[in-house]
């Protein structure tokens, strides 16, 4: 089966960027001078103290085998400690935050769900509104709609997140008091709380990419309705917003979701500033929060699962890629 | 030096820097008055009981397990666990250590290396089980596993026998804790340490029931003793804390307990915190910040109609700036005077954020802790801009061979400023001065550990974490604090202060002790290995509901456990 | 709808028609170039009405303008009459007219067959569903064929435009379909909604000729048998002798003369026209190369395909090429154990259609491609074999004219610059020698001086393909390989372009490649002709006696489909066909 095959292939690539991503991040957190070691010390910090803290965290070891306990941790879970007392950690542990005593695969399990809720409803929420926004600024290419529509989008491309998250909640959370300004309510707690509670967050997000979309979908549309193949559609005599759905925007649509598969993907391994500024707890708020302490741990485990998730998207690309593109389907015709 | 309420995350950073977030303010009014205005209208009044009291903090968790927190006495921890003392604070701002499990603060014996401690009668943990001294030995035994790292450990070091001690996971005891009864706890120390009814009050000397401990679930479901039970984790979002029926009002003079249920609202921006409590609507009038207010906000709050709930600390936090003593040259005590008078303090408290920053410092001891003395010192009759000519001749008449000074500080925008300020005062004087930066982790490494030949000078603020000036002391300058993960940043050595420190350190009697105390403070002043700079000040928000939000002199932050609502 | 009844009143009646683009630049929109100026030319029902002229001379938007499908800025003025026998409400003005009237006309009443068959279909969509949608174009939501019914009559429509495979065409994607397949699908959706005109944009200049000559034959039925009219737009004046009844010939926007095919051709009233007549190549052209000189000892050599070892200038031996198989498709034997030889300055024709190898050819001999098998002598040297010097050396004696010079000259450099760079990456040559050998390279190609210090978007095709072989003859080289080096030109820019070359070619001396579809072409360079097919070659020799008696079938098969100028011969010649073909 050529589809198997190819699966095959694209599985093996991922499988290996993961290692290869894994082993860069222990590379680069053991190469650092900062010991994680001494925040588990205690204060004031003895050297001795510091050497039995060490030796818990599995520290004393090289990279390369806390590499390897790492892999294997992932397969066969982990253990820490010697006789006494032993902390487990069950398969998959993508490792242990000493900080926080939990395992890093929990943490993960447990801030997942905010990002991908922020993350999700903000993408969708974009693309909609950028592919709109791109189709109507070509459709009325010109015309004042579409300067401002162009305008909108270089400033939306141009803010700065954090402030526009900060005047959102100014605006709509404090002024007008709309909205709740932070916090995340679990969806099967309450969906409607969810929702509330999100919207701010996914209209600031969405506002933000919404701009990057709106002028690739506008290039992408223009240089469509400027085609042969647009043309020969009008020629038909169907009408122009058939032309435009139908015949246009198809294509167009397939390096947009290119690209919004790859941003989702990004957004979904912690949309950092969002949840900073609206007090979510997500994975960015997680790293962010490890980098802060040192928990190279969490570090290594939020990295790797986020470079999973990017490698994700991209195989999905690629899927999607195929369902959109019968050229790509059934591969080209060598010539 | 103290780390903030509810966080261990800013800990490294706290531990040598003033204390970022305090750094940027300005203010045309007296902060210090505004403490005691503060103090003065909230003058105590009947606890009102009831409503759920929220503290909105950056931090994203709260580390529950005593052997593992380094919570402040009077903040998050010391709502659900008591130790066998607590502090009490008062309205004039005194901080005085009182019983908690224990009947007394500690009987110590002639010779000060024995301290008994009796448990008061009725205590129970949350489930209702008696609280035994085997549960407070157990609570200071597990402090020592490797499991639970990251503590105050200051009873590491005193306890005898305990070097080699690693927990109790592996059935071993710790012999130098005795229980003779239920009531009963014995501590049998190195040497005689006067200052142990403090190191008593720490997490460590909790009670927790050796039957209900999971080292792996300890730190979220922590047995209670106080007045609080943890009731609900969401992880990394919001803790959330109900009443403990079994608590007892009467037995306990350091709680008041007035909310009915406590809300920790993690994670929390702490720009959009502040903003939530100016605005003060709903809910956010039951709540106050955990976490300093940020310069832009407190500029806001000035004159607006929340500067009534802006609370400003006394003087804090004694921010200096280091002279490695052991570095070629810096062990000249007159070029090190000179440093001293070529620094530009004023430079240094503008880079920082102007007055409300903090006060000018002078001695070593800070201010509200017992025993501390105002004395003559280098900088009396000199100009918080220094004195750069006294300086000149000093170096001259020291022969000081104009090298270059290594100057490493954090890498992040508040210690470059000040830095700056330091480096353009120091070469007023003719020295030359190279900033260093570092990155948090790095620069930690360089200054408390290994043989310390990175640097001549860094920038350091310490508060001790309990009000006695062997906090202020030890830690700063005794010798054994050098390297190793000590906070001897100036890697003083003074075999008179550490005779000195060792003296009042077995002094059991704290009158004595303070005059010894501030003894070994003129003697390190005399030899100038840091340069006090200021007395940092610290500024928190709170709702329009919430009453007896009191700093006391010390610590510079607030008392949650005196802190309720308007009913 | 269509009446075959030939009423006499013109279908499209097309009075001072003229086209503006404002694009914003010009301050005043009259001041812009006009693209049609003032044009009146007349469709009617059941004749092919042509519209030839050079690139430039406006034939194409005129006909866009009928469909309203010129571009946004584009200001139309004069007028366009509609009048469709047997409609009530009598002729309709397109020019100005609203966008539900424009909609209503497309497809329904006058539709289109573009010229570039793959970008005119919509990649994502299968080439049924595209006409499926003709079908339903102008039918309301309730009123649409169900179903089943459409695809029914979608394979029906594809069927009778000469699709042997109807089903597997209908639901295949573009790029599934070769040239030719795609062309008579578009005639198949230019039908579906049976319109009474068809407008025919260049519809064959993109297909090989053997697939040209069907694509023809289909049109032509369309207006023998439906009685459809056709406004056939082309610059090709072979297939206007093969498929028009009138002829509009346009120059510059303005129609030059107006008359019907076999009077055109017989006695051009124009100027122009005879010019635009006389620049056709055709086969059996005087003058051809045919008779010139230097063929005959390399002729002689190379016609048994064995490598020259008295001094060809290029022998390849037994070469072949093979692209490997791409995710499952077999590989390509683009070229398959090729004997050939060209003579020190000896001119040698590769002909064939697309696909044929014959460019994969072309690279080999330059040197951009090093062939899978087989051995490559450039000037007895073996390339494959040859030192790094040593080949670098060959390859400052070959030189290369590709087929567009736009994409090959640098825009931002001066075409004295262009000239110069490989004289200063080979030679020693000084500034001012420098300077003195590109007057002279473009005095060669027939360029004054001034043209030195130009860009190349400040010339026109034929200047900048003159450009390119100044560059490429800059070194002296021995080996010339011209890739299809007039295709992009109209046809009298092409026959100057010819001119130079082959003057070039005799005072230079050099032996020379030149790859081509166009016999025509060819002929009038050529010393020999090779024909290639698949990658073999299948007829090598002298040109006369390959283009005049071809002895392959497949050579003549291209010699019988290459169209003529002449619309009694190229009559003639398709009843031939038509004949052999059932004889077949």
């Amino acid at each position: 089966m050529r589809v198997a095959r190819f699966l095959g292939t694209r599985l093996a690539s991922v499988v290996f960027v993961l290692l290869v991503v894994s082993l860069l991040t222990y590379a680069v957190f053991v190469v650092l001078p900062a010991d994680p070691a001494q925040l588990a010390c205690g204060k004031p910090c003895t050297p001795e103290r510091l050497e039995t803290a060490r030796a818990f965290m599995q520290l004393d070891k090289s990279w390369v085998e806390q590499w390897w306990d790492f892999l294997h941790g992932v397969f066969a879970g982990r253990t820490f400690g010697g006789s006494g007392a032993t902390i487990t950690c069950p398969a998959p542990c993508l490792g242990y935050s000493f900080r926080l005593n939990t395992p890093v695969t929990e943490l993960i399990l447990n801030r997942f769900p905010v990002t991908a809720s922020i993350a999700i409803g903000a993408a969708v929420l974009w693309l909609l509104a950028g592919v709109a926004g791109g189709v109507v600024a070509a459709v009325r290419r010109g015309t004042a709609l579409d300067r401002s529509l162009m305008v909108g989008a270089i400033t939306g491309v141009s803010a700065p997140s954090y402030l526009v998250g900060l005047l959102g909640i100014l605006l709509f959370g404090f002024t007008l008091d709309m909205v709740p300004v932070s916090g995340y309510v679990p969806l099967r707690e309450s969906p409607v709380d969810w929702a509330w509670h999100l919207v701010l967050p996914w209209v600031v997000l969405a506002l933000l990419n919404a701009a990057i979309y709106t002028r690739l979908t506008r290039a992408q549309m223009l240089d469509a309705l400027g085609s042969e193949y647009v043309r020969t559609a009008r020629a038909k005599g169907i009408t122009e917003g058939r032309v435009v759905t139908r015949h246009a925007l198809r294509n167009v649509m397939i390096p947009v979701v290119t690209i919004f598969a790859l941003d989702l993907g990004a957004l979904l391994g912690g949309a950092v500033i969002t949840e900073k500024v609206f007090s979510m707890a997500g994975l960015g708020a997680l790293l962010i929060d490890a980098v802060g302490n040192t928990d190279v741990p969490v570090l290594v485990g939020v990295t790797v699962f986020t470079a999973a998730i990017v490698v994700v998207a991209n195989l999905l690309v690629d899927v999607v890629y195929t369902l959109l593109d019968p050229r790509v389907r059934q591969g080209r015709v060598a010539r | 030096m103290s780390t903030t309420a509810t966080s261990r995350r800013r800990r490294l950073a706290a531990v040598v820097a003033p204390v970022a977030a305090a750094a940027l303010l300005l203010t045309g009014c007296n902060a210090n008055e505004r403490a005691n205005d503060a103090a003065a209208s909230a003058s105590p009044t009947a606890v009102e009981r009831g409503g759920t009291l929220r503290i909105l903090t950056s931090a994203t968790s709260v580390n529950w397990d005593p052997a593992m927190s380094q919570s402040l006495a009077i903040t998050s921890l010391g709502l659900v666990e008591r130790r066998l003392t607590a502090w009490k604070t008062d309205a004039e701002g005194n901080t005085t250590v009182v019983p908690d499990l224990a009947t007394d603060t500690g009987t110590p014996s002639e010779d000060g290396k024995t301290w008994t401690f009796t448990l008061k009668d009725g205590l129970a943990f949350e489930d209702g089980t008696p609280i035994t001294s085997a549960d407070v030995k157990y609570s200071v035994e597990r402090s020592f596993a490797p499991e639970l790292s990251g503590g105050l450990s200051y009873h590491k070091s005193l306890l005898e026998g305990a070097e080699d001690y690693t927990g109790p996971y592996q059935g071993q005891e710790l012999d130098s804790i005795e229980t003779p009864d239920d009531k009963t706890i014995v501590f049998h120390l190195n040497s005689a340490y006067g200052d142990w009814p403090w190191i008593v009050s720490m997490p460590a000397f909790s009670a927790v029931p050796q039957g209900k401990d999971d080292p792996a679930t300890y730190s979220t479901q922590p047995v209670a003793t106080g007045p609080y039970r943890v009731a609900e984790t969401v992880e990394g979002t919001s803790i959330t804390l109900e009443r403990n029926p079994e608590w007892d009002a009467d037995t306990d003079e350091a709680r008041a307990a007035g909310p009915d249920s406590i809300v920790f609202e993690l994670g929390q921006d702490a720009t959009v915190a502040a903003q939530r409590l100016i605005a003060d609507s709903g809910e956010d009038q039951n709540a106050f910040g955990a976490n300093f207010v940020p310069a832009a906000q407190l500029a806001q709050v000035q004159g607006g109609p929340a500067a009534d709930r802006l609370v400003t600390s006394g003087p804090g936090a004694l921010a200096y700036l280091a002279i490695n003593t052991q570095a070629a040259g810096l062990d000249d005590v007159d070029v090190r005077k000179a440093i001293s008078l070529a620094v530009d303090r004023n430079a240094y408290r503008v880079a920082s954020g102007g007055e409300i920053a903090g006060d000018f410092a002078s001695t070593l001891i800070t201010p509200g802790i017992p025993g501390r003395e105002e004395y003559e010192t280098l900088f009396d009759d000199v100009e918080p801009s220094g004195d750069p000519e006294q300086a000149q001749q000093l170096l001259a008449g020291a022969g000081w061979d104009g090298r270059e000074l290594r100057f490493v500080v954090k890498d992040d925008e508040a210690s470059l400023a000040q830095a700056q300020a330091i480096q353009q005062g120091l070469q007023r004087a003719g020295l030359k001065v190279a900033i260093e930066p570092q990155a948090d982790e790095v620069y930690t490494q360089t200054v408390t550990q290994g043989d310390g030949s990175g640097y001549d000078l860094t920038l350091g603020s310490w508060q001790p974490d309990f009000p006695s000036a062997n906090g202020n002391i030890q830690p700063l300058f005794a010798s054994s604090q050098i390297g190793g993960g000590g906070y001897n940043l100036a890697r003083y050595s003074n075999p008179e202060v550490d005779d000195l420190i060792a003296q009042a350190t077995a002094e059991t009697d704290p009158e004595k002790a303070g005059t010894i105390w501030s003894q070994a403070d003129r003697t390190i002043a005399a030899d100038a290995p840091v340069v006090p700079l200021i007395y940092t000040k610290n500024s928190f928000l709170h709702g329009s509901k919430v009453v007896n939000f009191r700093i006391p002199d010390f610590p510079a932050y607030p008392n949650y456990l005196q802190t309720s609502l308007e009913q | 709808m269509t009446d075959p009844v030939f009423d006499g009143q013109p279908l499209l009646t097309v009075e001072g028609l003229s086209v503006v683009f404002d694009d914003g630049r010009a301050p005043v929109a009259d001041a812009a170039p006009r693209a049609v100026d003032g044009a009146s030319w007349a469709l009617r029902p059941g004749r092919v009405t042509a519209l030839v002229g050079e690139s430039g001379s406006g034939k194409s938007v005129s006909a866009m303008a009928v469909l309203g499908l010129l571009p946004r800025t584009a200001r139309v003025g004069g007028s366009i009459r509609l009048a469709v026998p047997g409609a009530p409400a009598g002729p309709t003005e397109l020019v100005g007219a609203g966008p539900d009237t424009v909609r209503g006309v497309r497809g329904a009443v006058v539709s289109l067959v573009s010229q570039e068959p793959m970008g005119a279909w919509n990649p994502v969509l299968t080439v049924g569903d595209q006409v499926a949608e003709a079908l339903n174009a102008h039918r309301a939501r309730r009123e649409r064929l169900p179903r089943r019914a459409a695809v029914e009559r979608v394979l029906e429509l594809l069927g009778d435009a000469g699709l042997p495979d109807p089903a597997r065409v209908a639901s295949s994607y573009p790029h599934q379909l070769s040239g030719g397949q795609l062309q008579r699908a578009m005639i198949a959706m230019a039908l579906a909604q049976d319109p009474v005109a068809v407008v025919a944009d260049e519809p064959t200049t993109a297909l090989d000729v053997t697939v040209q000559a069907g694509i023809l034959d289909l049109l032509r039925r369309l207006r023998d048998e439906r009685g459809t009219a056709v406004l056939l737009i082309t610059h090709d004046m072979g297939v206007v002798a093969d498929l028009a009844d009138d002829v509009v010939v346009m120059r510059a926007g303005r129609v030059v003369e107006h008359a019907p095919v076999r009077e055109l051709f017989a006695a051009p009233r124009e100027e122009y026209t005879r010019a635009l007549l006389d620049a056709v190549p055709h086969l059996g052209q005087d003058g051809s190369g045919a008779d010139r000189a230097p063929a005959e000892a390399a002729g002689a050599d190379g016609a048994d395909g064995a490598p020259g070892a008295d001094g060809a200038a290029v022998v390849l031996d037994h070469v072949s090429v093979v692209y490997p198989g791409h995710r499952g498709t077999a590989p390509v034997r683009a070229a398959d154990d090729v004997q050939l030889a060209i003579a020190p300055g000896e001119v040698l024709g590769l002909v064939g259609e697309s696909g044929s190898g014959k460019s994969t050819l072309g690279q080999v001999v330059s040197g951009l491609l090093t062939p899978t098998s087989g051995r490559v002598l450039v000037g007895g040297v073996d390339l494959a074999r040859a030192g790094r010097a040593e080949r670098a050396e060959r390859r400052r004696h070959t030189g290369i004219v590709f087929q567009d010079p736009a994409s090959t000259l640098n825009p931002r450099w001066t075409v004295g610059r262009s000239i110069a760079e490989p004289l200063m990456l080979h030679t020693d040559l000084d500034l001012d020698a420098r300077r003195a050998r590109v007057l002279e390279l473009l005095e060669l190609v027939r360029l004054g001086p001034e043209h030195a210090v130009r860009f190349p978007h400040e010339l026109s095709g034929g200047q900048r393909q003159r450009v390119a072989i100044a560059r490429a003859v800059a070194l002296a080289p021995r080996v010339l390989v011209a890739d299809e080096p007039t295709s992009a030109l109209d046809v009298s820019v092409q026959a100057h372009v010819l001119e130079v070359f082959r003057d070039l070619q005799e005072r230079l001396g050099f032996a020379c490649l030149f790859v081509s579809h166009n016999l025509a072409v060819v002929e009038r360079v050529a010393d020999r002709v090779a024909v290639m097919q698949a990658g073999r070659i299948v007829e090598q020799g002298p040109t006369a006696q390959v283009l005049q008696a071809p002895r392959h079938a497949y050579t003549r098969a291209l010699v019988a489909a290459a169209p003529v100028a002449d619309p009694d011969r190229q009559a003639a010649r398709r009843t031939a066909r038509a004949a052999a073909e059932q004889v077949a």
